[in-house]
């Protein structure tokens, strides 16, 4: 009896404890969501008032960053060259009243005018900001938008979903017209299968058509649509899996191919002549594109006056190692200058490098890690002699970076 | 994030049973009766980890009135409320369930239908939310594995396990033939008819067959509320669920023979049909998605067991299994895909028990299995399992069992010169120690080793599968104690209590990870993580049979965890806990009733909490996931109201009383740019 007494005790100690247990639960509990409010995080930047910098000197430096798919985190970061310091995911914090904040995979950001324009691929949108604020001006709905570029009073955004087709696996994808006064969709061209970088020279834009959604059959062409009429005016094979093109100061295109992931390798592709060769295709002219396909893995390219630095990586099956190499071209001379972009070693920090970008004013050098794409990034800055200056932590899968000046 | 909305969740149930007394009760052998009379005990009174005499690892326990008085759907939903376990839930009635035992991941557990394994040879996870509580009689958990040493030798292999056990048809005196109609209907469109029907074709023979629907239409409110750091409302939204809906029809039939005290046959069909939306990630500017899928399970089983020459145990399974997934992206602004696999896998094993003495009993098991993944991509693999087992019982005052498994991997050929080896050798030992037989109180502590072999997607997925991959190591170290002790309350037997602590510390390598592979998110799988885990577990547990019938069951979980990566110091993630593992969960579950023979009221309630976690793997504010918790109260009157052979059951419950939450997993979507 005594012992039995001694248990229902315990059970009432035990009930006692459930309730305490309950109530600590309790308070540990849901609070409000917040916004993920901008982390600041000081550079070693001498702070310069902005009067000071000139004309052609960035002030700072906007980094898109992709943000796996389905996760909804593309971010914007910012560098700030004057004050010398890092806004990460500035945003949120400068538009909290957008719903579900930025949005999933950025794709591509530039600023044009005085606005900045984010291309976010799986939102299906280009963001419309202002460029000095981050703060939102208005959106442009183009379905899986990749890539912008601008002439004039335009913007121009490839897509992978061009015509609802009957044949449902085509999927050409198009080439969006915007006005950028109005934010409204123009003209609409269809080219080849997902196209991804555009250029405009003279008046003429070339897209590469990726073919992604096709593979192994991927696409292989660069199609040229005039934008005079906004017609394709020709589609010329170029290189397997292309996915970038820029245009250099001689008038020639460098598109860089993915390859096949498997036997065609990722290299780096030239094309000459290409006014004449357009020209030629509409009877004027007799010359022909010249097509080099230079022997050089390139996953991502940028072009400083005569220079062109760019860094490839390829898996090694065998290994189980990306091989990852970094170079400079001489456009000009179509030869590789340099087998190294970071002189001091600290290349070998980088993991997975996704994206690179050069001061035009002082030659310093930006390249992105990506690292395992569902974690935090970094940005490294090297001095035009490729040695480290700093490295900052971004938002996840640091990839796009454009320039704003005074 | 919060994806919840506060709304009620109404779920009325309406059963109808009829049953044919034209059986003449002849010689129906005593221990028919006793287990038959064991069965309506178990009927009356909540028994939960009930510890059998042999157990050298004391299960957790659901089964009878306390998984019917839970008001759950699903397996997952039970499973809630053990001890250890994190649900992975993907939403809605519709939603990927996958369960994970002490923080090992979902492929090192093991879940059993009627003792032989569901297996998944292509991605090895299990959907608990597509087997129905409807047909399931008990639920048991096991950290590490079953206490019973006559196992086959695949269930030695997992690092935890769940066993499902389906209902077995009783009979009343007398009764022959019994069939049950019911309807569940619910929010969000939800219907849930079954059928039921029971037929008793000798003394020793019976027939079970049980069908059933499920419906809804996923239509749940979600809610987007952000505040800005100064407090202000930045913006609070809600919307509907869309593309969350399922059809599901599920049909079993089982034939049993217990021919004999220790022999007994049986024979099992399954067969599950489904088609569903897939929510899908809500992002902006992006409200729904055009995933679906299509489901079929097909499975047949057989065992046959039973005591030759007295001390010889001899067990015989046997199972092929048939499932079929179909998959499609409809969205015309994406990539089209339409997927189809087509998975079998068949199964046989033996296993053996030898009672040497009555303290000393011997084991030794054979399997075999072979699985075919076709249609979108092929594989196959034979796979054996050589398991031999023993168990001490030292007076009733010290308990151990020894075992070790050897597992035998034969994949199709592989194309590089140096294949890994494809046989690992795993032991596992487990003491449970008494030491008074005047309370019950004991001390257990087990070491196990467990591999998680690479499944097909693993292996050879498309661009991302990797052939090389070695199996993933789980080493368990679990110390713990336990207590029961029965009393009566006002000379009423049948109440009891019961409390369970345990410490454990896991370490998990060679862990299976996604791997960044050369440029645009293209991936590969390599044995790269390292993952440690310490734990507490702790459930106490009071059952009260009061006096005028009425009773009180009182039962409380809680767990605590670390799991943190220790991959790579380099890492921005090193140390941080692993995504959604959170530090604290538990919960709390009270049932007060009131029974006589024809009717019974009832108030349960139940609260289960998941604390703070991370949904990624660095523990950075923007990775944040918020507690979750919920409420569920249900208030119930049953009456069994004899219309001749009729019994017209009604059960009225109300669930959800406070804030409900859906919580979306964020998925981990391979993606091509």
């Amino acid at each position: 009896m005594y012992r039995q007494h001694n248990i229902l005790t315990l059970i009432i100690h035990h009930s006692k404890f459930i309730m305490m247990l309950a109530a600590l639960l309790l308070t540990n509990c849901r609070g409000d969501e917040i916004v993920v409010p901008s982390e600041y995080e000081y550079l070693p930047i001498e702070p310069k008032a902005e009067q000071a910098f000139d004309k052609n000197e960035p002030i700072g430096m906007y980094l898109l960053n992709e943000g796996n798919m389905g996760s909804n985190k593309a971010t914007i970061d910012y560098v700030d060259f004057c004050n010398g310091y890092y806004i990460r995911n500035i945003y949120g914090e400068r538009n909290p009243n957008v719903i579900k904040e930025l949005g999933d995979v950025g794709n591509d950001i530039q600023v044009y005018g005085n606005r900045l324009y984010a291309v976010i691929n799986c939102s299906h949108k280009v963001e419309v900001m202002d460029r000095r604020s981050c703060q939102r001006i208005g959106q442009i709905d183009i379905p899986n938008c990749r890539y912008i570029c601008f002439h004039e009073d335009k913007a121009y955004v490839s897509s992978y979903v061009g015509p609802v087709a009957i044949d449902k696996n085509a999927q050409l994808g198009a080439i969006f017209e915007v006005d950028t006064a109005t934010l409204k969709v123009t003209r609409k061209v269809t080219v080849g299968y997902q196209p991804d970088e555009l250029v405009i020279m003279d008046d003429y834009l070339y897209v590469v058509n990726s073919g992604g959604y096709r593979g192994p059959e991927y696409d292989s062409t660069l199609s040229v649509v005039s934008l005079k009429d906004f017609k394709q005016v020709k589609k010329i094979p170029v290189t397997i899996n292309p996915h970038r093109v820029r245009a250099d100061r001689y008038g020639q295109l460098w598109i860089t191919s993915r390859g096949d992931y498997k036997d065609v390798p990722s290299q780096l592709v030239l094309i000459e002549n290409v006014e004449s060769g357009v020209k030629n295709e509409q009877g004027i002219h007799n010359s022909k594109f010249i097509i080099q396909k230079l022997a050089i893995p390139s996953s991502e390219m940028v072009i400083l006056g005569d220079s062109l630095f760019f860094y490839g990586v390829n898996w090694n099956t065998q290994t189980e190692t990306n091989n990852i190499r970094y170079g400079i071209v001489d456009v000009k001379t179509h030869t590789l200058l340099s087998e190294q972009i970071i002189t001091d070693g600290t290349e070998m920090n980088i993991k997975v490098p996704y994206g690179i970008q050069i001061n035009p004013y002082n030659g310093d050098i930006y390249i992105t890690d990506a690292k395992n794409y569902v974690s935090s990034g970094q940005l490294h800055c090297y001095s035009r002699s490729g040695k480290k200056k700093w490295s900052v932590r971004t938002g996840d899968i640091p990839a796009h970076m454009c320039f704003v000046y005074r | 994030m919060k994806h919840f909305a506060s709304f009620r969740n109404i779920i009325l149930v309406l059963s109808l049973l009829w049953s044919s007394y034209t059986w003449s009760n002849g010689s129906v052998t005593s221990d028919v009766l006793d287990s038959l009379a064991r069965q309506f005990n178990i009927e009356e009174v909540t028994v939960t980890a009930q510890v059998k005499e042999k157990d050298v690892i004391i299960p957790q326990t659901l089964s009878g009135t306390e998984l019917k008085k839970m008001n759950a759907l699903s397996v997952a939903d039970a499973i809630r409320y053990f001890s250890g376990v994190q649900i992975k839930d993907y939403g809605g009635v519709g939603g990927l369930k996958t369960v994970n035992i002490r923080s090992m991941g979902t492929n090192h557990m093991g879940v059993y239908y009627n003792g032989i394994q569901l297996g998944n040879a292509q991605n090895g996870q299990i959907d608990l939310g597509k087997y129905s509580l409807e047909n399931i009689e008990e639920i048991q958990l096991y950290n590490g594995q079953k206490s019973d040493i006559w196992q086959s030798a695949r269930e030695f292999g997992s690092a935890g396990s769940i066993y499902l056990t389906s209902r077995r048809p009783k009979f009343k005196e007398g009764e022959t033939v019994k069939v049950k109609a019911q309807l569940r209907a619910g929010s969000f469109a939800l219907i849930d008819p079954s059928l039921l029907l029971d037929v008793r074709l000798s003394e020793t023979m019976s027939l079970s067959m049980n069908a059933e629907l499920i419906s809804s239409d996923g239509k749940y409110p979600f809610r987007y509320r952000r505040v800005t750091p100064n407090g202000e409302l930045a913006y609070d939204t809600t919307a509907i669920r869309q593309n969350g809906d399922i059809n599901a029809i599920r049909v079993e039939a089982g034939l049993n023979h217990y021919y004999s005290n220790t022999g007994f046959w049986k024979v099992q069909l399954y067969h599950y049909n489904s088609e569903r939306g897939v929510p899908g990630a809500i992002v902006n500017n992006v409200w729904r998605n055009g995933e679906r899928l299509w489901d079929r399970n097909s499975f047949v089983q057989a065992t046959w067991q039973d005591e030759l020459f007295d001390r010889w145990s001899i067990r015989i399974n046997a199972k092929y299994a048939n499932d079929y997934t179909r998959y499609i992206n409809n969205d015309d602004k994406l990539i089209r895909v339409e997927n189809q696999y087509l998975q079998q896998e068949t199964y046989l094993t033996m296993a053996n028990k030898i009672r040497i003495f009555d303290w000393w009993d011997v084991s030794a098991a054979y399997d075999v299995q072979y699985n075919t993944l076709g249609m979108y991509m092929t594989a196959h693999r034979w796979t054996h399992w050589l398991s031999a087992a023993t168990a001490i019982n030292v007076k009733n005052y010290l308990r151990i069992q020894a075992s070790v498994l050897g597992t035998f991997v034969n994949e199709e050929a592989r194309d590089r010169d140096e294949a890994p080896k494809n046989h690992k050798v795993t032991p596992a030992l487990f003491l449970s120690l008494r030491p008074t037989q005047v309370v019950d109180i004991r001390l257990n502590a087990y070491y196990k080793q467990s591999y998680r072999y690479p499944t097909f997607n693993d292996l050879y997925y498309t661009d991302m599968g990797n052939a090389y991959l070695k199996p993933e190591l789980a080493k368990q170290h679990s110390v713990g104690i336990s207590f029961t002790q029965p009393f009566r309350i006002a000379e009423q037997k049948g109440s009891e209590f019961r409390l369970n602590a345990d410490y454990y510390y896991n370490r998990i390598s060679d862990k299976i990870i996604a791997y960044p592979k050369g440029q645009q998110f293209r991936w590969t799988m390599l044995n790269l993580g390292m993952v440690k885990i310490n734990g507490v577990d702790v459930t106490a547990q009071a059952n009260l049979l009061l006096p005028l019938q009425f009773y009180l069951t009182t039962k409380l979980q809680y767990t605590y965890q670390t799991a943190i990566d220790v991959t790579d110091p380099n890492d921005t993630y090193y140390g941080d806990q692993i995504p959604y593992i959170p530090w604290h969960s538990g919960s709390v579950v009270g049932m007060f009733g009131w029974q006589n023979d024809w009717m019974q009221y009832g108030l349960n309630y139940s609260f289960i909490y998941v604390g703070e976690r991370y949904n990624q793997q660095e523990n950075i504010l923007y990775n944040y996931t918020q507690p979750w918790y919920t409420h569920d109260m249900s208030l119930f009157g049953e009456w069994d109201i004899p219309i001749k052979n009729y019994e017209l059951r009604m059960k009225n419950s109300t669930q959800d009383i406070q804030n409900s939450k859906f919580k979306i997993i964020l998925p981990s979507v391979w993606h091509w740019t």
